[in-house]
């Protein structure tokens, strides 16, 4: 476990030593680490098989751009597939494994895919595999998957948790190179509250990746001293680990926080925080990322950026090679043979396009100017290369630099659009960014070290002066600037040879200008077409060189071709993390009724109506199936008394002077003159006439209505009513509050609800047929004082009564209703129970107000009065809405009676084709009638309340149930209403 | 006459759930109330002096709150209704406050639609950034605001009444769901 390529101090721990696997072999790494430093110390340079053409690949840059070292981490449930090994933490016990292989990495069995790269070039399945159609989702597609691909999932649960969070600040500067960490040096001591985020888990950025001098000591050691600054202010929060990964509006933020991702488990704790960060400023200090040049052959293991290769030497003490070349189109190349060469590293050549330079090699270092690469050889990774010149150099590594590319991203993410800047041969920021943020350093274009550090802090200044902080300007570190020049030169024509655009998509420059010939002149196009610069990249490497060599293909500059339109996430986010902790049971809330405990403890089953929880049956002993519950709890309400609770309607306190008008207003029936101490059912219209909700409105004083709704509408209602309250009726005196969980309510219901409530309601309240009739209300007391309302409604058509108290006595209230009600062998009954008794009795529910029917449609025309306005009053008018042989609605009953009716079909006339020329309606609700014996059902027919009698088939070919039915009234039992008024 | 052959039982919605976490305590307030207190058109002058002189309290602004010396704190959170919230062992709390402000305003006991939870505590910025997107951070979110907000889908008042100290109120039908997400949140950042 010998680091042969470990070569000087650097920033990685020494001890202990960490271990870890690649493909099953162990190897020793250091705290400091990332699994690319540690491979690359071991000598690993294959780490990898591109997407397409199965090529070897190796590691090729040192941060979040990478494109090649995708790795799968870990093994069974907790798998991560396509991680960057470049900004993997090492930890102790880390697994890794290499993908999109078959058979051994080294021998990959779909290597011979290179092979066929003539009839693999860009777009190839738009044109291949066309025939026999059949054939592509069974056999091409899964082919080409499985041949063409990244790692796998493990297809099960994963077993990590995760969070999110909010967090505000003055400033959040987004990037810890030299001009963030001026930045927020400048707004933290003004005293400013800033959040400093970096993806990296070692603060500073490119400070530890260079050579370079900062008032007199190495620029790492002033980042540490920078950081240890941050570090000691309160007002200041230092985030690593954190990928701002997107910008929204009003300077808000995404993060991705990585917690425990560089420990071995996360114990219990969630593996990674999703943040939105509400900044009132921000600074992008994000720096620049290096790109490529595309040569022939130029993907082979060993061929790496030139700033990564310096990276890892002087970061992580790492060789990334024995005989080391340098390729550039700039200065930043010679700085990486200078400080290899400074390290000990054997740097046999510089080969530069330019043909002039003002920069001087380290000494013993051969250079070729004007002079580019053209070929490589190695077949598992880089043995040699090819220049221009005829010579031939045999090297292990080729550091690369075909300039820096400012990461604009950011500035991007709400459309705005990047600027050329010739001198620097980069896009930089352009347009219009988004609010409140400002960008600094190499991110906006300022490459050299002392002009990032100027422009970190120059421009937090500004910031802080909009915030209307004092900055307490201190003189700037003192810093020589470092050779930038740099030239426009990204492609090498390299003849037969492929030169590589994108690694990532093993895009060839070939296929970019194919591309072109075949008439995507839109960049955009162009990377649909070729695939450049999608998946875990998003190009970041690869999109300037594509750019490029498609300007020279068009004969356009590159600012004419433009770029393609950033888009968040910076770097990829786990699904998981934007799930958070919405997953299973913590998907939506629950809510849970007064007497949820009393019925779990008596056997309910449990239904979701929206976020509420319902008792669906009670099961008794002996029952095995829901229809026994169900059937039981309906006779035996019919016949004695049963109980439900019934909380999960809305409740809403109308108070004001103008209540009982403004119920005028929005009901389509009257209550000016509804009495106190009445209830009426009350029919809500929407402004286009069609039945938005229904319930009831009791008058419990002169200036106070209690009006509900229906379980699913209870909020719609409320809305509607602040919104006509707020908005429509300002000078109406009138205030709304919902009383939904303020009162825990049950029906009531049976000949024999009165005896029963009579039992606990005190003896004051005359609760009898006369002093309490049907359509009643009155706030009364129950067993011994304790406040109640009660409402003489019926929903199941019986004698039934509605009785609220405080919430927090509804669960007694319940055992208590059961207890008072033994001797009429009370039952509690559920939603089912429920359902059954209301579509005996015909009444409507959410099946019939589905936000298509009409009153009329419903049989309630009459209830939209004329003697006055109201909401939907108008338009409920319309000549569609009160065509004569509009629907209607009304019961069904099965011809054959031992068939059962679904919901859902459609009605047609006998003997007709089930088409949507002959529909004439469908069944809405139905159930099995106990009390009947039969399945009945309610539903809309044309002209139905005409055609009571008449047989019709209800079709449901889907179902295969097509059965004939008869209609009837809906209402099945009791219609001339004389149980509910007994 | 009073039914006295059964007597109800007040049930919490956490069953007074109290918990040290090291960092954090978290207690369910149970013998509390809330009444809201709206205003009723073209009276407020005359509602603002009532609730002054019955109360002891100014009435709030919207986000903050008034203290009076007879323990009730009125929290400001909307236009034209503020929440009465003070000590009270049961029954319908609006009654008292009906009795003082007469017609001058439109009550309604809100004690019941509430489950009231103060979490204490050195960790509790730290937890609450987890699910709360309001900033608390002390210069923001001084002693005395009260702010309307949504945690974990759970709409919240969260009323800052000491330092290092919070009431959460949520709805009472998903108590244990905001119970559930604040001590998640605890147990995340412990």
């Amino acid at each position: 476990m010998k680091q042969e390529f470990r070569i000087a101090e650097s920033k990685v721990e020494k001890e202990p030593i960490l271990h870890f696997s690649f493909n099953g072999k162990t190897y020793a790494g250091h705290k400091g680490d990332t699994l690319a430093s540690a491979l690359l110390a071991n000598g690993v340079k294959m780490v990898g098989r591109s997407f397409k053409y199965h090529r070897p690949r190796g590691i090729f840059s040192c941060g979040s751009e990478e494109p090649n070292a995708l790795v799968t981490l870990k093994t069974g449930q907790d798998v991560e597939p396509n991680t960057r090994a470049t900004v993997i933490e090492l930890y102790d016990g880390l697994e890794a494994h290499s993908q999109n292989h078959m058979g051994s990495l080294k021998y990959d069995l779909l290597a011979f895919n290179d092979i066929l790269s003539p009839f693999l070039s860009a777009g190839f399945y738009y044109k291949t595999f066309m025939w026999p159609a059949a054939f592509w989702e069974k056999l091409y597609e899964p082919i080409i998957r499985r041949a063409a691909g990244l790692g796998a999932l493990s297809g099960k649960e994963d077993p990590e948790t995760y969070d999110k969070g909010f967090l505000h600040c003055d400033l959040l500067v987004i990037g810890s190179g030299s001009s963030g960490l001026m930045s927020a040096l400048t707004a933290g001591r003004a005293g400013a509250s800033v959040i400093l985020a970096d993806e990296d888990f070692l603060l500073g950025g490119r400070l530890h990746m260079e050579q370079m001098e900062i008032d007199g000591s190495s620029s790492s050691a002033w980042a540490d001293k920078a950081i240890a600054e941050l570090s000691s202010m309160p007002n200041v929060r230092i985030m690593p680990r954190t990928t701002i990964y997107g910008s929204y509006d009003h300077g808000i933020f995404g993060a991705l926080e990585r917690k425990t991702d560089h420990l071995k488990s996360s114990d219990g704790k969630p593996r990674q925080v999703l943040w939105r960060v509400y900044s009132k400023r921000s600074v992008l200090a994000a720096g620049a990322t290096e790109r490529s040049i595309a040569f022939g052959n130029n993907d082979r293991p060993g061929i790496m950026m030139a700033g990564a290769v310096r990276a890892y030497a002087n970061r992580f003490g790492v060789g990334t090679g024995k005989d080391i070349a340098v390729f550039t189109n700039n200065d930043d190349g010679w700085h990486t043979a200078r400080d290899l060469a400074a390290k000990g590293v054997n740097v046999k050549a510089i080969i530069d396009s330019r043909s002039h330079v003002n920069i001087t090699a380290p000494e013993g270092v051969q250079t070729h100017l004007g002079t580019n690469v053209i070929n490589t050889k190695g077949r598992h990774a880089l043995s040699s290369i090819t220049l221009s010149n005829g010579e031939t150099l045999d090297v292990d590594c080729l550091a690369v630099s075909g300039g820096w590319s400012s990461n604009v991203h950011l500035t991007c993410h709400q459309r705005g659009k990047p600027q050329w800047n010739e001198q620097i041969a980069s896009f930089v920021p352009g347009g219009e960014l988004p609010v409140g943020m400002s960008v600094a350093g190499a991110a906006n274009g300022s490459m050299t070290l002392a002009s990032a550090l100027q422009t970190g802090r120059d421009t937090t200044i500004e910031v802080l002066k909009d915030l209307g902080i004092k900055a307490i300007k201190k003189a700037l570190p003192k810093v020589e600037d470092e050779a930038s020049e740099t030239s426009v030169f990204f492609h090498v024509e390299s003849g037969k040879n492929r030169a590589w655009i994108d690694l990532q998509n093993d895009v060839t420059a070939k296929d970019v200008k194919q591309s072109h010939l075949e008439g995507y002149r839109s960049v955009e196009h162009l990377k649909r077409y070729t695939t450049l610069g999608m998946a875990t990249d998003q190009g970041k490497t690869s999109n300037m060189l594509g750019l490029a060599v498609m300007a020279d293909a068009s004969g356009k500059t590159i600012p004419q071709t433009g770029t393609t339109m950033f888009r968040p996430p910076y770097t990829p986010v786990p699904i998981g993390a934007l799930a958070g902790r919405s997953r299973g049971k913590e998907f939506r809330p629950t809510r849970k009724t007064p007497s949820h405990k009393w019925a779990k403890a008596n056997g309910a089953e449990f239904v979701e109506a929206g976020n509420w929880l319902r008792a669906q049956w009670y099961t008794k002993p002996g029952e095995s199936h829901w229809r026994e519950s169900t059937d039981r709890e309906a006779l035996a309400t019919r016949k004695s008394v049963g109980i439900c609770d019934v909380t999960t309607l809305g409740k809403i306190d109308v108070q004001g002077k103008d209540a009982a008008e403004f119920l005028n207003k929005v009901y389509a029936n009257a209550f000016g003159k509804l009495g106190v101490g009445k209830v009426r059912y009350g029919l809500m219209l929407r402004e286009d006439g069609i039945v938005m909700d229904d319930g009831t409105a009791a008058r419990m004083s002169d200036t106070h209505f209690v009006v509900t709704t229906t379980t699913a509408n209870a909020v719609n209602v409320y809305r509607h009513m602040e919104f006509c309250r707020q908005c429509l009726w300002p000078q109406m005196d009138v205030s709304l509050i919902s009383t939904t969980e303020q009162w825990a309510q049950f029906a009531v219901a049976g000949p024999n609800a009165r005896k029963l409530l009579q039992k606990i309601v005190d003896k004051e309240h005359d609760i009898s047929n006369d002093a309490f009739p049907f359509m009643a209300c009155g706030e009364i007391s129950v067993c011994g004082g304790t406040p109640a309302r009660l409402f003489r409604i019926s929903f199941s058509g019986e004698l039934a009564y509605e009785i609220a108290v405080p919430t927090r006595y509804g669960n007694s209230m319940m055992s208590i209703l059961i207890k008072a009600g033994e001797k009429f062998d009370a039952v509690p009954y559920g939603t089912e129970a429920l359902g059954v008794m209301r579509i005996e009795k015909g009444h409507a529910a959410g099946n019939e107000l589905c936000g298509t029917t009409t009153a009329q449609d419903l049989g309630l025309g009459r209830m939209v009065s004329k003697k006055k306005d109201s909401i939907g009053n108008t338009l409920s008018e319309r000549e569609y809405l009160t065509r004569k042989d509009g629907l209607n609605l009304v019961g069904f009953k099965p011809v054959d009676e031992s068939k059962s009716l679904q919901a859902g079909a459609h009605f047609i006339t006998k003997e007709s084709e089930p088409t949507m020329a002959n529909d004439e309606g469908w069944m809405t609700s139905v159930c099995y009638s106990p009390n009947l014996g039969y399945s009945i059902g309610l539903g809309f027919i044309n002209n139905g309340s005409n055609r009571i009698g008449e047989t019709v088939t209800a079709a449901d070919p889907l179902r295969g149930n097509t059965l004939d039915v008869e209609i009837v009234s809906a209402h099945f039992i009791d219609p001339e209403g004389e149980r509910l008024r007994a | 006459m009073p039914n006295s052959s059964f007597k109800l039982e007040a049930s919490s919605p956490l069953a007074g759930f109290s918990q040290d976490f090291g960092t954090v305590l978290v207690e369910e307030l149970t013998n509390k109330a809330l009444v809201s207190i709206a205003e009723p058109l073209g009276m407020k002058t005359k509602l603002q002096a009532e609730v002054k002189k019955h109360l002891g309290a100014s009435w709030p602004e919207i986000g903050t709150t008034t203290n009076s010396p007879k323990a009730y704190h009125l929290l400001g959170l909307q236009t034209d209704m503020i929440f009465a919230f003070f000590d009270h062992p049961g029954g319908l709390a609006d009654a008292a406050i009906k009795l003082m402000l007469k017609d001058n305003a439109y009550c309604t006991d809100q004690s019941d639609a509430w489950v009231i939870i103060k979490v204490s505590g050195e960790g509790i910025y730290a937890a609450l950034e987890r699910i709360c997107p309001v900033n608390l951070s002390r210069d923001a979110f001084a002693v005395g605001t009260v702010q309307r907000t949504s945690m974990e889908h759970l709409g919240v008042i969260i009323l800052k009444h000491a330092e290092d100290s919070f009431v959460l109120m949520g709805a009472t039908s998903s108590a244990e769901d905001l119970l559930h997400a604040v001590t998640v949140s605890i147990k995340n950042t412990n």
